[in-house]
């Protein structure tokens, strides 16, 4: 009976750590507004914290629009799904390139899907090679967004 | 400029410079340049600004370096500032508001742009409205800037029938017109009645006086009114005369009992076109910005060196629209007696089944009145707001101004109709329990029908450069009537119904019209 408990205990203790098998369901994270205290979005991961599938409410929190995401082996994403509340769904095929300089680092990554939208990515390093700034600009529009990161 | 349209135009240049949700996609405006604060997290999947680890980016993004205070692009786009992370019901539930702008955004520029809504932008339709072929053009400028002329002003543009929507769209292929029409019953309420009571009160209270009969003892069956037992009109009439004998001579398959139904019905009714030009907007926005350099001198420390540079912030609406509509309130009357002269009728007392077929007079009713108002309403408006901002997001030198025009005009009116009919018929009808399933009758006899309204000979109406107008001091009375001779063919089944063959012979006219 003793050796029984104790083999029930390490299983328990086992299973809880995870050590049978890695888990494909990672954290759910639930956005609220804290004015209104409704929800606004639901973002799912998988083991790895990757953001599996998002959920966006209305302003009555019925579901407004979900997408899933998949990744390639890189952790770009590869595919994503929407499906909105009408019904009306559409998946968007991504396609990643990765532009490396002479130092290896990632200068550049050109993103394309096949409805036509490209978005490249520049990065900036300074001179002892810390990432310190990015920008990211739709081909279609010429519109950009930047940003620095802290120091 | 009064204190009123001042503090509307702060709070529309507040607006637009960011106390509304900041939303990190610009790409629908070309050019457009955001830059975020530096601790802003972009956890969007697709399209986002990339995270940092080890002095290089990486795709991976996780929600669970978020605490309160952490400011973040959510999937939609939106910019949110955490206030609370907790756990709750095995999910971590991340408490937030809106930021102010200047948390999210360090530098931001959108060039003069110009949005046209399309039905893209339509986001749903009320039940009872539907959208009508629309013309695109490019321009769509008269709708704009056209006030209405004394001729148009004076006449309630009701559009009535289809073929002249088409006309009015045809003569506007220059305009981009949308249009919805409106035909919505916003009350409705009917009563039935299948038996009228009063008749029976009628020949109950003919027996009562002693003026029958007894050649056929109304005891002999449970309804004395019911032709399958023997009774009915014929031994009623029979009754009437005080002849014994006469009853049992028109008795049994002849006759029976008169029925009587009316319905009265009531419903309250929108119809109407709403034309309109999709609305236009323009504008533009830049952050103001606050740049630090670094004077170095020899003889003294470094001196910081603030560079202010203000941005500024404009919008303009531009929208017209007309609305025409009719609002009306009907009471619809309808009656029958049908007073049959020589029926047959067969029952299947195990299935309720009847079959009644014969020979009947029909005496019918039918009558409706409407009270109802025609509205005719266009408005353009022009609102344009613009303002300096300095930094960080302070609106000064807030200017505006807007140019509306209002015009409305309506008339009431009432208007009657009335038909009486009588004749003879032949037909017959299968029933289920007392569910009419399948009729047909023919026959003929003679109508007579009055329909005429009142209304005004003018419009009454405000308009937003002159005021008030019109008046209601001049009416007009129109009175027609018809008397003749019908004959039709009738096919129903269940409730629904169809002349099969109608045909009229009018011997009479008259119609006359009043002024006052």
């Amino acid at each position: 009976m003793r050796h029984i408990t104790i083999f029930l205990i390490v299983a328990l203790g086992l299973g809880s750590c995870s050590l049978f098998g890695k888990s494909d369901e990672g954290p759910v994270y639930m956005v609220v507004d804290k004015g209104t205290n409704t929800a606004i979005s639901t973002y799912y991961t998988d083991g790895s914290e990757r953001i599996t599938r998002t959920e966006s409410y209305d302003g009555n929190e019925f579901v407004s629009r979900v997408r899933d995401f998949e990744y390639d082996d890189s952790g770009y994403v590869r595919a994503m799904t929407e499906r909105s509340a009408g019904g009306a769904e559409r998946t968007v095929m991504y396609t990643t390139t990765v532009v490396r300089g002479e130092s290896g680092r990632i200068e550049k990554i050109v993103q394309r899907s096949d409805d036509g939208e490209e978005l490249e990515t520049f990065f900036g390093y300074d001179e002892v090679g810390t990432l310190r700034g990015s920008v990211v600009r739709s081909v279609g529009t010429d519109s950009v967004v930047m940003k620095d990161y802290d120091e | 400029m009064s204190s009123r349209d001042k503090a509307l135009l702060v709070a529309l240049a507040i607006i637009v410079v960011g106390v509304a949700p900041v939303t990190a996609d610009p790409a629908q405006f070309s050019g457009a340049e955001l830059v975020f604060m530096p601790a802003v997290s972009d956890m969007r999947v697709v399209g986002a600004i990339m995270a940092r680890s080890a002095n290089a980016p990486t795709p991976a993004k996780s929600l669970k370096d978020l605490r309160a205070g952490s400011v973040f692009i959510n999937e939609d786009g939106q910019a949110r500032i955490v206030t609370a992370v907790y756990e709750d019901r095995g999910r971590v539930v991340i408490e937030t508001e809106e930021p102010r702008p200047e948390y999210v955004i360090s530098y931001a520029y959108v060039p003069d742009f110009q949005l046209q809504m399309t039905m893209d932008n339509l986001a749903s339709l009320a039940p009872g409205v539907s959208i009508a072929d629309s013309s695109r053009a490019d321009d769509a400028r008269d709708l704009f800037e056209s006030d209405l002329d004394a001729a148009t002003r004076d006449k309630v543009s009701w559009i009535t029938t289809d073929d002249e929507i088409d006309d009015m769209m045809a003569a506007h292929d220059d305009l981009d017109l949308r249009m919805l029409r409106i035909d919505k019953v916003l009350w409705s309420s009917g009563i039935r009645s299948s038996d009228v009571e009063a008749l029976k009160k009628m020949q109950s209270s003919g027996k009562t006086n002693g003026t029958n009969g007894s050649a056929s003892t109304p005891g002999d069956s449970g309804d004395p009114m019911d032709p399958s037992a023997g009774g009915g009109t014929g031994s009623a009439i029979g009754e009437g005369t005080g002849t014994s004998g006469s009853g049992e001579a028109t008795g049994g398959s002849l006759g029976g009992k008169p029925e009587g139904s009316a319905q009265i019905s009531g419903e309250i009714r929108l119809q109407g076109v709403l034309r309109y030009i999709l609305p236009q907007i323009s504008g533009g926005f830049k952050a103001p910005s606050c740049k630090v350099s670094w004077i170095i001198h020899w003889w003294h420390p470094p001196i910081p060196k603030f560079e202010f540079s203000r941005g500024y912030a404009r919008v303009q609406v531009e929208s017209a629209q007309q609305f025409d509509f009719k609002l009306t309130g009907t009471l619809n009357l309808s009656a029958e007696v049908k007073v049959p002269i020589a029926m047959f009728v067969v029952i299947e007392p195990h299935t309720q089944l009847k079959f009644e077929c014969g020979l009947y007079a029909k005496i019918t009713l039918d009558g409706s009145i409407t009270l109802g108002f025609e509205v005719s309403e266009y408005s353009r408006s022009e609102a344009h707001a613009g303002c300096d901002l300095v930094w960080p997001f302070i609106p000064v030198k807030v200017g505006g101004g807007q140019d509306n025009y209002f015009h409305t005009a309506f008339r009431p009116f009432l208007a009657a109709s009335a038909e009486l009919t009588g004749g003879l018929y032949v037909g017959g009808e299968l029933s289920w329990s007392g569910i009419g399933l399948a009729s047909l009758e023919a026959g003929g006899g003679l109508y007579v029908g009055v329909n005429g309204y009142i209304e005004p000979l003018g419009v009454m109406g405000y308009d937003s450069k002159i005021g008030g107008y019109g008046s209601f001091d001049e009416w007009i009375i129109y009175v027609n009537a018809e008397a003749g001779a019908f004959f039709k063919v009738t096919l129903g089944l269940l409730i629904w119904s169809h002349d099969l063959f109608s045909m009229r012979w009018p011997f009479w006219t008259w119609a006359n019209q009043w002024e006052f």
